[in-house]
């Protein structure tokens, strides 16, 4: 059991990991769906040691995936959040949202 | 006494000046209406320091056209109530000291009791929103009014303008102003008031947030906050985010991916950069490799998914350093995925071939060094769901050649083993094959055994095969016994030309106005591609008498190369289009009818980064992509899948010209009556 879940985690690590290096991305947030709360954070906004920040952000994503997801149901009741990018002058933010989880990704947009 | 007197009248003069400037402002009022507003949004940003002007400003506004048009209307009094509560009280205050101002007193009166009166009234109408957004403002106005003694003459004067204003109204001279205009000027109130809202509502905001800008966030603070190290691992330690990692990382490298930017201003200067002049160009798009799977293994098999064409799979041999890995791997992977396969698929032993079903697009058929034949599906893990067992009637020695024949509603999966035996299986149970076909040399005084390396299927006939064998010998093969021919290895008839074991066979995928269906390639460790007619087995059936001569068949064209040939594979869309890769590590594209001597176009993979030496260029393996041949994937040594994109004229379904099936019509005629025309005589005489 032990075994499983620490190959589990090293594939998760890699995984994440991997996504963090990629070129354009700034940072990954993992966030609980429920409450908000951060199960991960790296790269920019964690790097500089401002816990404030971290959480500043998670806070405001969380509270626009809730309205996001608020206007997707206020549609159709049966309709679900799959995957919102917001685009701005200077970044992309990737998030993908689960019944439990959050996953963001800010990153620079390509430039055209 | 006299100084009363002086003020009093100094009041009136003042009055009369201000009964002007309304006089005034009401003339602008009808003219430039829509200037107004436009005018106050300006203004109205300027800050919260003007809010109360304009709220006042309204007021009277309001007081104008509404009262005007319906002298006991609620909405204006019944406001002026509320935000100046002064009204009231300074007509009272000024019926007392009437008795100098008599005519203004006596309207006053009258004005204040109506107001009074249509209070009541007016709560039916406008009063919520009203309520809300002027009471900030009442408490500053009081202050301004009750505060000072000596202001009393102001707010004596204010509530004498306001009361003028009622008393005009009273008077009716609102003739002038029709019933439609008063209520487009209902709506601009309404604008305007929704505009102060919305202003105040901001100011608000800003004095939420501006004078301790921790406000706002002490709000999300209680709701997000960083789980502690425990919680976290609760959390990490779960399948269920094993899964949504795994899940959700994937769609976000396909987003990040995705290079085409949506938001792209072609309107914009842009470097002109070189757009591929000439329809045959093949220019690189891809390279898939991935350091912890492809890392050391060679590619041994490519194939594009059928069901979606952004799919392409790719088979490995073993890594020889890494001996906990399994053996045996098959990646899938996707163009909108650039470092990372879609999904990865084990097997015990080096998978040899493998290809996608065409009629299941989940279903893996892969063939194994240890003549396996196993079944992997993409809704599964990585471990295969169907295999073949390694005792028993099933291959025993490596199956390098595997197909799915039949139909959508009948097919199965035939395998071919380096030991002659072929297989046919069912796509729902390995355990045993359906059927089992020992293939043996057709000629007598030669080995007995037939090594075929290779297999293929003419698209119009699941009954009849071709083997390539490492001898260089292609045979026809019946899957069942038919009149006059019994199953295996027909032996009337054989393809010979090639000096080395044929590494690849590929029948004409036909799909236009003439039938290719006969013509095969195939490529040779003999360094050359050949082309052939396969004859209908029904013809060589009858042709032939028993006991003659084996017919041999000789190529109706023969294309020299300066390396050994790997793979050749027809084009799915142009008739005369094929590609081959070869051990130099380069692809090359042929049309047939455009020139028979050269390809008309020859890459390179770009080598990755860390490759170490030129033995690693070799390509093993090639693969078109079946729905427009617009890509071309090869792998080889290297262990990197390369995926190119061929030019209008070589690949694509719209670019087909109409003159291309009759020249190819007309060449392979040529070919089959001139004989040596195109060099065949020098392969014939090796062949022999």
């Amino acid at each position: 059991m032990t075994q499983a879940t620490s190959i589990a985690n090293e594939e998760i690590e890699s995984l994440l990991s991997r996504l963090q290096t990629k070129q354009s991305v700034q940072s990954v947030l993992v966030l609980e769906r429920q409450t908000g709360s951060i199960i991960r954070s790296s790269g920019n906004i964690a790097s500089r040691s401002n816990e404030d920040l971290v959480t500043e952000y998670a806070g405001m994503v969380w509270n626009f995936v809730k309205s996001a997801e608020g206007l997707v149901n206020g549609m159709n009741e049966d309709d679900a959040l799959k995957l919102l990018r917001v685009r701005t002058k200077m970044h992309e933010l990737c998030i993908v949202p689960d019944p439990k989880f959050l996953l963001i990704v800010i990153h620079d947009t390509p430039q055209a | 006494m006299s100084s009363r007197k002086e003020e009093i009248l100094a009041k009136r003069a003042k009055l009369e000046a201000l009964k002007r400037q309304r006089e005034l402002r009401r003339d602008q009022f009808s003219t430039s209406r829509s200037g107004e507003t436009e005018f106050a949004s300006p203004q109205a940003i300027r800050g919260p320091a003007r809010l109360d002007d304009r709220i006042s400003d309204i007021d009277s506004l309001i007081h104008e056209i509404i009262g005007e048009g319906r002298p006991g209307s609620a909405g204006p009094s019944s406001k002026k109530s509320i935000s100046r509560p002064t009204s009231v009280l300074s007509a009272a205050e000024s019926n007392v000291s009437e008795q100098t101002s008599a005519q203004y007193a006596i309207p006053h009166t009258e004005s204040s009791q109506h107001t009074v009166a249509t209070i009541s009234h007016q709560v039916l109408t406008t009063v919520a929103p009203r309520v809300i957004y002027d009471a900030p403002p009442t408490a500053t106005k009081e202050i301004v009014t009750y505060s000072k003694q000596v202001q009393t003459t102001e707010s004596w004067l204010s509530t004498g303008v306001g009361t003028d204003d009622i008393q005009v109204d009273a008077d009716g001279e609102p003739a002038n102003r029709s019933k439609p205009d008063e209520e487009e000027l209902k709506d601009r109130i309404r604008e305007l008031e929704e505009e102060i809202a919305a202003l105040q509502s901001r100011e608000v905001e800003q004095t939420d947030t501006l004078p301790d800008g921790t406000d706002g966030s002490k709000k999300d603070q209680i709701k997000v906050r960083e789980l502690d190290d425990e919680e976290k691992h609760v959390i990490t330690s779960t399948e269920e985010f094993a899964e949504f990692i795994e899940r959700s990382t994937k769609v976000m490298e396909r987003a990040l991916d995705q290079d085409y930017d949506i938001l792209a201003d072609y309107g914009l200067g842009h470097s002109t950069t070189d757009e591929d002049s000439g329809g045959r160009k093949i220019k690189e798009t891809i390279q898939f490799y991935s350091d912890r799977w492809s890392k050391k293994r060679i590619v041994s098999d490519i194939h594009f998914s059928p069901k979606f064409p952004e799919l392409v799979l790719a088979a490995y041999t073993k890594n020889p350093s890494a001996p906990h890995d399994p053996n045996g791997l098959v990646q899938v992977w996707n163009l909108h995925l650039h470092d990372r396969p879609e999904y990865i698929f084990h097997a015990q032993s080096d998978v040899l071939t493998a290809r996608f079903s065409p009629y299941h697009p989940n279903l893996i058929i892969g063939g194994a060094y240890s003549g396996q034949v196993l079944i992997w599906d993409t809704r599964a893990k990585s471990q295969s769901v169907l295999r073949s067992p390694l005792t028993g009637s099933g291959h025993s020695h490596p199956v390098y050649s595997v197909q799915v024949v039949g139909t959508q509603n009948a097919n199965n999966i035939v395998s071919c083993s380096t030991d002659g035996l072929v297989c046919g299986w069912s796509m729902d149970m390995l355990a045993n094959p359906l059927e089992v076909l020992e293939l043996t040399s057709p000629s007598p005084g030669r080995n007995d055994d037939l090594a075929p390396t290779c297999m293929a299927f003419p698209y119009s006939d699941p009954t009849y095969f071709l083997v390539g064998t490492e001898e260089g010998g292609i045979y026809p093969c019946h899957r069942y016994d038919r009149a006059g021919a019994k199953a295996g290895v027909e032996p009337r008839i054989s393809y010979r030309g090639h000096a080395g074991p044929i590494m690849a066979i590929d029948f004409h995928p036909v799909k236009g106005p003439v039938d290719f269906g006969d013509l095969v390639l195939s490529a040779s460790l003999d360094w050359s591609v050949k082309l052939w007619k396969a004859r209908p087995p029904a013809a060589t059936a009858t042709a032939v008498v028993p006991g003659a001569q084996p017919l041999v068949a000789t190529p109706l064209m023969d294309f020299a190369r300066e390396d050994v040939v790997y793979d050749a594979k027809w084009s799915p869309v142009k008739p005369g289009v094929f590609g081959l890769v070869d051990g130099a590590g380069s692809l090359e594209v042929w049309d047939l009818t455009v020139d028979v001597e050269v390809p008309v176009a020859k890459v390179s993979p770009t080598a990755r980064a860390g490759a170490t030496s030129l033995l690693t260029r070799s390509l093993n393996k090639l693969a078109w992509e079946e729905t427009d041949g617009r890509r071309i994937a090869v792998g080889g040594l290297d262990s990197t899948v390369t995926i190119f994109e061929v030019g209008n004229e070589l690949g694509g379904t719209e670019g087909v010209r109409g003159d291309e099936w009759g020249s190819m019509k007309k060449l392979i005629g040529k070919a089959e009556s001139g004989g040596g025309v195109f060099g065949t005589a020098a392969s014939a005489g090796a062949g022999a």
